[in-house]
């Protein structure tokens, strides 16, 4: 597998002036391979979309490097951006702002095909790749001649997950792409970010706080808290035992459909300030496992498997080999 | 309660009867609403699904005379065997946020960001109840108490934006229940919240409705929110009543095939591993609504039937109500899967 996209020690802090610097990220790695769904998950506030945004170059990290085959991701800047950095793409939460309301559709799309390939296309020649994008994401030719506010939530996104797979990316960082529709638009398209993944074998960052949809669609889960990753590995183990208090308390706290379901666990307590974070490790004020020792040191990534770490003093080195159905996502994309 | 556990008559403390909202928009006037029926009983939590255009939000704003101008109503809402509908503003105001109250999908919207806590919570029990500002201080501690603020009274003296989007819908929780309201009625209440802050809002509602007798109308898309917390679950498409009934029947075997749609849609629903089914298509909208069968055009078992009439609402054995006159799904199960289902 190559990786695409590399985070390494990544720090990002926010500065406002007469308040301490807020550190939205602290120390996070993680990487995206080729042909691989990495499901970022956690609470709002806990630095996932920061991460994100760091990841494309969208803000500057304070330490640490972002490298994306190799090369370290420049910060986007009012100048043109290097072509090797075009094929490393975003999809944002709400595609009704990040589409144009005043321009059509396939005029968007046909926009993103020439600056993102930097191709001399005539306007057929234009037009004619833009049906095949929308017809990609499951839209028809016709749409191309309409505006944004003539489409439902989920049609929208469509229209901007194929505006981002104009430039024939090898690598896209989706941030919540799903969590603005509808119930039943939410399934297609993660459905259709799976299927686009599985076809064309690109590599795809999906940050949602949705960590069912994540586990359906994810290779491998990363989960955060409070700027930190606590908890990395393949999203079917991960699942099935977590190693982290913070990992069995999100899934706990899902409500589950169905018959005879139970009111879900409630985690106590609130996303602490991120101007006075707490000592030692940083979920403790919240943790049902906590120790003494939580309350003083920093917990080190502790390796539960081979490709499975968790950030806790309570987590411990398992011994044995998984079977090989148990590393993808649960469900066979 | 009638012997099968359905609140009728004077048992309700809520009942909704064919009722139905026209619209004016810009095609004009349009049914939103059309002749829908449901009943609480104390204490009970009623769920109400839906996408957007299902009709979710305009029932409940009926129920407290908000509807945007120009809205028609018909049907009946009686409220403790009083009718809402058609009640002059006056009359309105004793009913609303004394009796019944509304908490709102987003609590950043539903406090007013400039006034103190203390002022948004005492202003309406001192108008409703006739408290002086000392007894309605204390009333506003007890309900931040019974929310879980931490450190009530000086949270009291602190703006909205001092606390977080979870601990804001806990506010508005308890502001909606300072006159104790014997309906409350939840707008998507944790649609905006993570998971862990859900989980504390629905145990904090259930506790409500367990030691206060508060009913509540939780309406919402979320099916396993609903499938935790509603004793019965009213699923709406396209304005009308798709599938009503207890809670564990209708999502634990689904008669309308919007409802097993919308359960196969759901990622969390499927433990055992089957993969996320979605609904193909998106709802109607209310400019655009299909003849016949609302949901024909996403249905994959529609017949020639579906496209023109309009199926009624009828009872089943085991009390549920059912829109569906082809109600393919006990057959689907027993045989196997039809042609053309993924």
């Amino acid at each position: 597998m190559t990786t695409l996209l590399e985070l390494s020690g990544l720090d990002v802090s926010y500065f406002h002036r007469g308040r301490p610097p807020v550190r939205a990220v602290m120390g996070a790695s993680l990487t995206v391979d080729a042909g691989e769904i990495v499901g970022l998950v956690g609470e709002s506030g806990c630095g996932k979309s920061t991460l994100g945004r760091a990841a494309v170059g969208l803000v500057a990290p304070s330490a640490g490097e972002v490298r994306y085959r190799g090369e370290p991701v420049e910060i986007v800047s009012r100048s043109a951006r290097p072509p090797r950095f075009r094929s490393l793409q975003m999809v944002f939460q709400d595609p009704y702002a990040s589409l144009n309301p005043r321009r059509r559709v396939g005029r968007q799309i046909a926009d993103a095909i020439r600056l993102g390939t930097g191709a001399k296309l005539d306007d057929e020649a234009a037009s004619s790749r833009v049906v095949v994008l929308l017809e990609r994401v499951g839209l028809s030719a016709a749409v191309a001649h309409r505006y944004p506010h003539e489409f439902s939530g989920g049609q929208c996104q469509r229209i901007a997950i194929a505006r981002a797979l104009a430039t024939e990316p090898s690598c896209v960082v989706a941030d919540e792409p799903i969590s603005a529709l509808d119930a039943s638009a939410q399934a297609q398209i993660a459905n259709l970010l799976a299927g686009i993944v599985t076809e064309s074998g690109l590599g795809m960052l999906f940050i949602s706080h949705d960590l069912s949809v994540v586990r359906k669609i994810a290779d491998r889960t990363v989960v955060m808290y409070f700027g930190r990753v606590v908890e990395t590995g393949p999203t079917g183990r991960v699942w099935a035992d977590p190693a982290h208090p913070y990992t069995r308390a999100l899934i706990g706290a899902i409500p589950k459909p169905g018959a005879g379901s139970a009111l879900p666990s409630e985690l106590s307590g609130d996303v602490p300030d991120p101007a006075r974070p707490p000592t030692g490790c940083r979920f403790h004020p919240r943790c049902p496992e906590v120790m003494d020792r939580c309350r003083t040191e920093d917990p080190a990534p502790v390796q539960v498997e081979p490709g499975w770490q968790s950030v806790c003093w309570r987590s411990q080195p398992r011994d044995h080999t998984p079977p090989d159905q148990m590393l993808g996502p649960v469900t066979s994309r | 309660m009638s012997a099968d556990g359905w609140p009728t008559g004077t048992g309700a403390v809520l009942e909704v009867q064919d009722l139905s909202v026209a619209l004016r928009t810009s095609h004009g006037i349009r049914r939103a609403v059309n002749g829908i029926s449901f009943s609480i009983g104390q204490g009970e939590i009623l769920g109400i699904a839906g996408e957007s255009g299902s009709g979710k939000t305009l029932t409940a704003l009926s129920l407290l005379g908000l509807l945007p101008l120009g809205a028609r109503t018909s049907g009946s809402v009686r409220f403790e065997g009083r009718e809402l509908l058609g009640l002059k503003r006056r009359q309105l105001r004793e009913v609303r946020g004394k009796q019944v109250a509304l908490v709102s999908q987003d609590p950043a919207t539903s406090l007013h960001p400039l006034l103190r806590i203390d002022v948004q919570m005492t202003e309406h029990v001192r108008a409703h109840l006739g408290f002086s500002k000392e007894k309605a201080r204390e009333r506003a501690i007890e309900m931040l108490t019974a929310v879980r603020i931490p450190d009530p009274e000086s949270a009291l003296y602190a703006h909205p934006h001092q606390f977080s989007g979870g601990m804001r819908q806990r506010i508005a929780i308890a502001m909606a229940l300072a006159c104790e309201p014997r309906l409350l009625v939840a707008d998507e209440p944790t649609t905006a919240l993570d998971v862990t802050v859900q989980a504390g809002i629905l145990r904090l509602l259930d506790r409500l409705r367990r030691e206060r007798g508060v009913s509540v109308m939780i309406i919402t898309h979320d099916l396993g929110v609903l499938s935790s917390i509603s004793d019965r679950i009213c699923i709406l498409y396209g304005g009308r009543v798709a599938e009503y009934g207890v809670t564990p029947d209708v999502l634990g075997a689904p008669r309308h095939p919007y409802t097993e749609g919308l359960m196969r849609s759901l990622p969390s629903a499927s433990a055992s591993g089957a993969a996320m089914v979605p609904i193909q298509g998106s709802p109607p909208s209310l400019d655009a609504m299909p003849d016949g069968c609302a949901f024909h055009p996403r249905c994959e078992w529609a017949t020639e039937r579906c496209r023109t009439v309009v199926p009624n609402l009828r009872t089943l054995d085991d009390g549920r109500r059912l829109a569906c006159d082809v109600d393919p799904l006990p057959a689907a199960m027993a045989g196997p899967a039809p042609v053309g289902r993924s």
